[in-house]
């Protein structure tokens, strides 16, 4: 959810349990004062009759038309001690008369009980009082009135007022993006005015700043790491080869020498690889270029031409449409030149090679020997299917490392005997 | 021929002055910045090889040097770094070959002899041992003027062991410079066995009086017969 959605949302939720608040405190409010004010007259109204009745004791009998508030009526003794008992002073009581066929007002009345000339009455004045239904529904009407203006008012504010001054914040969000490591530049956002907006930017600026340090750092610890292992494997190397130079060895320092030498050859090569496959983990190959792969994969298996014949190999090449794709030309040759190796090397004397592009993938089947392991296993590190003399088990894991850095979908199926590789690149 | 090694590791340093003293070249070495940077200045020579990280400056400076003169020095930067920056870099300043540590001197050899060849003859060069001529452009073998049809390995194969006569030459060496820097090499070394039967076979077949010998658990030679 938005911060801004989620703000707006929270407010609106606010401003409704507010309203309410504020539509239930104004009826109540209002009820009270209507009531006080309602009263405060009826006790005068009723106090002035009672006045009168003693003035002009007529009033008693006159019919009451002439006097709509009020009644008086001619009580028994015992309906008056009743009464005394109960309420000694006026009392007031909420009713509903029906005035007009069947419809209902409500009124208030003051009711008393006094003796005139040893008889005993009862006076009753009424007023009419507002009705609450319609108070409620006048006061829900202004409420709803409001909502929907608070509502559109906010929206606007959003939309204008608070995406202009978010605006600042989605574009350095974006170039937060789109920043990258390796290219080892710093990053540049837009300031902005706003206290908390200029915290977040400078702790990014400040973050990045510091990682890129720890990255060049890295990068430069892989290559130092490099050098300083790739000299002592040199110095061994050539001190070897300068051994096997001097006259008179006898077989079975010989016999040394070749053991020694096969096993540094493991060394460095398992050391290069590890090297090739951290460098292409930190990102380390940045240019990009258009690589046809098919003219790339034919050059190989032109290239490798003697060694199928050795194999004695049948190569199908077939190219439905070329296949660009933007990636480090060091890296298409590891990639390709490592499956068009693994095809014929793991291959069987006498089988074959198919080979398909299209405009975005590459499959590569051939004949093999039976997996020992699980096909998505063998993109593992160090991992090799039965006794492979001179494979590490990387070739296929250097393969993934590229394929993952360039997002292209690669997988290893085996059926039996015939292997297929299947590389999805996608176009953007 | 007149070498200049720099190289500021010191027993790299012997190593290679003791292997090319083999070959018959007279090697003149610099550990240092300042020390090659002196002999380039007072000499001249055929070829130096190029270490890029010195105490005291870069290699690439160096080549600048080099090769902002007229005189025809071949360069090979031999460089522990591998990274495709240098090797980039190196060549657009000239240098005429880039080989990353550790390397196989029968490795270093070839392309140096390639330079130095390269650089002698001026294009339509010919690499001659005994009896038998390889015209380098158009890629043809001949023994005693006769052609001798070879593939393209075999061919690689060959020149490899003319550019190392006589030096012992190790199986990981020559698979090196078949497969370059492939990773897997299952399988590959009974390719070039039958690629070394092959070839041998081709040239006792013409009467070369060169021919591959193998050296118990060494490899193999290129020797007169």
């Amino acid at each position: 959810m938005k911060l801004l959605n989620y703000t707006s949302r929270r407010f609106f939720l606010l401003i409704a349990v507010l309203l309410l608040a504020l539509g239930a405190s104004l009826y109540y409010s209002i009820r009270y004062k209507v009531y006080d004010e309602l009263d405060e007259f009826l006790v005068a109204r009723h106090q002035e009759i009672l006045n009168v009745v003693n003035e002009n004791p007529a009033i008693i009998n006159e019919s009451p038309i002439y006097h709509r508030d009020f009644t008086i009526k001619q009580i028994s003794e015992k309906e008056y001690n009743k009464c005394i008992k109960k309420h000694p002073t006026a009392y007031f009581k909420d009713t509903k008369f029906e005035i007009y066929q069947g419809e209902e007002e409500p009124y208030r009345k003051i009711e008393s009980v006094f003796i005139y000339k040893g008889a005993y009455y009862k006076l009753t004045v009424i007023a009419l009082l507002l009705n609450s239904e319609e108070l409620l529904f006048a006061i829900f009407v202004t409420i709803v009135i409001f909502s929907v203006l608070l509502i559109i008012l906010s929206v606007t504010i959003n939309k204008y007022l608070l995406g202009k001054l978010w605006a600042p914040f989605y574009r350095n969000l974006d170039r937060i993006r789109q920043y990258r490591m390796e290219k080892e530049t710093e990053l540049v956002v837009e300031h902005s005015n706003i206290v908390e907006f200029e915290e977040i930017n400078r702790s990014v600026e400040e973050l990045v700043k510091n990682n890129l340090a720890v990255y060049q750092n890295q990068k430069q610890f892989t290559e130092n790491a490099s050098h300083e292992i790739q000299t002592p494997l040199a110095i061994v190397r050539n001190k070897l080869d300068l051994l096997m130079e001097s006259p008179a060895l006898t077989d079975e320092q010989a016999n040394l020498i070749e053991a020694i030498t096969d096993n540094l050859e493991r060394l460095s090569l398992l050391n290069k690889s590890l090297l090739l496959l951290s460098k292409i983990e930190n990102d380390q190959f940045p240019e990009l270029r258009r690589i046809d792969v098919g003219i790339l994969v034919k050059k190989y298996c032109d290239d490798l031409e003697d060694l199928l014949e050795y194999k004695k190999l049948t190569l199908y090449f077939e190219e439905d449409e070329p296949a660009m794709v933007s990636m480090s030309p060091e890296l298409a040759h590891i990639l390709l030149s490592n499956l068009v190796r693994n095809a014929i090397n793991h291959n069987t004397i006498g089988g074959y090679i198919k080979i398909f592009v299209t405009r975005e993938s590459l499959t590569i089947e051939n004949t093999g020997k039976v997996l020992e392991v699980a096909p998505e296993l063998m993109f593992e590190r160090f991992r090799k299917s039965g006794d492979s003399k001179g494979s590490y088990g990387l070739g296929l894991s250097i393969v993934a490392s590229i394929c993952k850095l360039y997002r292209f979908t690669i997988s290893y199926t085996a059926d039996n005997k015939i292997h297929k590789i299947l590389i999805f690149f996608p176009h953007s | 021929m007149k070498i200049l090694i720099v190289e500021d590791e010191p027993e790299l340093l012997n190593s290679i002055t003791a292997y090319f003293a083999l070959t018959g070249y007279v090697c003149e070495l610099a550990a240092t910045y300042n020390e090659a940077d002196e002999k380039i200045n007072l000499y001249e020579y055929d070829c130096i090889i190029l270490d890029i990280t010195l105490p005291g400056g870069s290699g690439l400076d160096l080549l600048k040097q080099v090769k902002s003169r007229k005189a025809k020095t071949g360069v090979i930067i031999v460089s522990a770094k591998n990274s495709v920056d240098d090797r980039v870099k190196g060549l657009q300043l000239g240098a005429d070959d880039y080989l990353p540590k550790p390397f196989h001197f029968t490795e270093l050899n070839a392309r140096v002899t390639a330079i130095l060849r390269r650089l002698k003859f001026e294009g339509g060069n010919n690499a001659e041992v005994g009896n038998i001529t390889i015209a380098l452009d158009d890629q043809k073998v001949f023994v005693n003027g006769d052609e001798v049809t070879l593939k393209k390995k075999e061919y690689e194969l060959l020149l490899f062991f003319i550019s190392n006569k006589n030096r012992i030459i190790s199986k990981s060496s020559m698979a090196e410079h078949i497969w370059g820097d492939n990773i897997d090499r299952a399988d590959s070394f009974h390719f070039l066995y039958s690629q070394i039967k092959n070839l041998r076979k081709r040239l006792n077949e013409h009467g070369a009086d060169f021919n591959i010998q193998a050296v118990y658990g060494l490899g193999y030679k290129f020797i007169k017969e």
